[in-house]
């Protein structure tokens, strides 16, 4: 499986793929110039990684701190690949990781979940 | 489909609906296109949830934003009203900004006001410090309202003094203006607070208002620790000084602010003064209203009733240097004298706007408890020994005598 890592700046969440657990984390802010230039290589590589997957579990992990309308289009567009991919066979499993003084962070984790049949989509309390 | 709560998306779930029963109408099964219509359904319907999905998201957000920038406003005004009471709106304003409080100064046009207690560091030795606390805070409050209101910035009060600018830190194109009607204002205002004094059984005060415009350096002045927004430069002490030729009720304006206001002033009076740390002469201006828009004069004086005290009144004179008198004392005598002012005859010099400390000799030929302060409004003529004075502080045992050799002398 191909590494991926992009580290954060002050409105790019850091996005990071630990092979050895097979697990994703995307962490930080998200509010990028330009959403979709700032993505594209990552949705590249997902495509990839999610071709090549067999019965493993791929956990993806995400704890955004804030995130911009275009930043909740594209989680919505990658919760929607991961949920097909999981309707096809696939092991995927998605921690929303809130801070429990963050009660947004909680209420979008909910948004979230509420569309998935298919997927596990966990909200894991953070700390 | 599920059905939302309101028709905010009816037009969409309209379309869905029907899409769905041309799905359903078997008689379109067989068409070559009834898959990609199929495809293309559920891709709207797709995108349809994740547009509501959004706009909740968006909504949130929103809220959120808003509660925040509440709290935020909640904050501000309350920083704005605690500091508003130690530094001016404008000050405030602009430290509150994004740039936040910056050290640094910057050389600006601006009219300088500078009011005083007429007599009243003498009025203060003999009153508890309370009285003394009270009266100063019962003329300032009164002021501050005043000055705020013509947009003044208010650098300090020292004492019974107030130093204010106006044209920093925001410049207004008529600053002059405000300014001298702001004085004017402020005289006006003098009666409401006699009239609290007497009310409080306190002693009535008199106000000298200096203006002057020019340049002075003005910024935030300080440390890392404690900065106040500060005026400084020559122009300050030439205010200071022209404050100081003022008797109470009066205002004095240089040429510069003169020149400043234009044509609209009313000026009663021009004399020509050289001050201490001045090099040349400068000429000062009695202002006595403004026209235009503010429409504004000082209340008329009630005209002064003279009368001879032909026994005369023995007084020991002494000069005053800044507040403290010199060792030196003249003798002389009060010849004629009226409620506020007195004419003195003495071999001693006085000198115009002069400054001096009167002791008064009782009939037994002792000096009285108390002193009297003046200031020579009329110098002696040549071959004269007579000079006028007004009274600037006169303390309540001395005004009652004075009252008392008014009344024997009519």
């Amino acid at each position: 499986m191909a590494a991926f890592a992009i580290d954060s700046t002050k409105s790019t969440p850091r996005i990071f793929f630990d092979e050895g657990k097979n697990v994703l984390e995307i962490t930080g802010e998200s509010y990028p110039e330009n959403t979709s230039e700032f993505y594209d290589p990552f949705f590249k590589w997902l495509n990839k990684h999610l071709d090549g997957l067999h019965d493993e579990c791929f956990t993806v992990s995400i704890e955004l701190i804030y995130f911009n309308s275009s930043s909740s289009k594209i989680l919505m567009n990658l919760f929607d690949r991961l949920e097909t991919n999981v309707e096809g066979g696939k092991n995927i499993v998605v921690n929303w990781i809130y801070d429990k003084e963050n009660e947004s962070s909680l209420e979008y984790g909910e948004e979230f979940k509420e569309d998935m049949t298919s997927l596990k989509f966990n909200l894991v309390k953070k700390g | 489909m599920e059905k939302s709560e309101n028709t905010l998306y009816e037009t969409e779930e309209i379309t869905i609906d029907e899409a769905e029963g041309v799905l359903k109408d078997e008689q379109y099964h067989g068409s070559p296109l009834f898959s990609k219509y199929a495809y293309l359904l559920q891709q709207y319907k797709n995108m349809f949830k994740q547009l509501r999905r959004l706009i909740r998201l968006s909504d949130k957000q929103q809220e959120k934003l808003n509660n925040l920038n509440n709290k935020l406003e909640i904050a501000n005004n309350l920083i704005r009203k605690t500091f508003g009471r130690y530094l001016s709106d404008d000050v405030v304003k602009g430290i509150l900004s994004s740039e936040g409080l910056v050290l640094g100064g910057e050389t600006r046009i601006v009219t300088i006001l500078m009011s005083d207690l007429r007599g009243f560091t003498a009025i203060s030795e003999s009153l508890p410090a309370e009285t003394v606390m009270n009266i100063i805070n019962i003329y300032l409050s009164k002021m501050t309202d005043i000055i705020m209101r013509y947009n003044g910035t208010i650098i300090e009060f020292i004492g019974d003094s107030i130093f204010v600018v106006f044209g920093a830190p925001v410049f207004r194109s008529d600053d002059a203006q405000q300014a001298t009607a702001c004085a004017i204002e402020m005289q006006r205002a003098m009666g409401d607070v006699n009239r609290e004094c007497r009310e409080r059984g306190y002693p009535e005060v008199e106000q000298g208002i200096g203006l002057n415009t020019g340049e002075l350096v003005v910024g935030n002045i300080g440390s890392d620790k404690r900065t106040k927004y500060g005026a400084v430069g020559k122009n300050v002490n030439l205010t200071a000084r022209v404050e100081s030729y003022t008797l109470g009720g009066q205002i004095f304006i240089s040429e510069s602010t003169l020149k400043a206001c234009g044509s609209i002033l009313k000026i009663v009076a021009c004399q020509e003064v050289h001050p201490k740390g001045i090099r040349t002469p400068i000429k000062i201006y009695e202002v006595c209203g403004i026209e235009g828009d503010f429409n504004l004069y000082l209340p008329e004086k009630a005209p002064e009733n003279m009368t001879e005290i032909t026994s005369g009144l023995g007084v020991r004179i002494s000069v005053l240097e800044g507040k403290h008198a010199g060792d030196e004392t003249i003798e002389g005598e009060i010849i004629r004298l009226s409620a506020r002012s007195a004419v003195i005859r003495s071999n001693m010099k006085a000198e115009r706007f002069g400054n001096l400390k009167l002791a008064l000799i009782g009939s037994d030929g002792r000096e009285m408890e108390d002193d009297l302060y003046v200031k020579v409004t009329e110098s002696p003529a040549e071959s004269s020994s007579t000079f006028k004075v007004y009274f600037t502080s006169i303390p309540l045992k001395i005004r009652d005598f004075l009252q008392k050799t008014y009344l024997d002398a009519i």
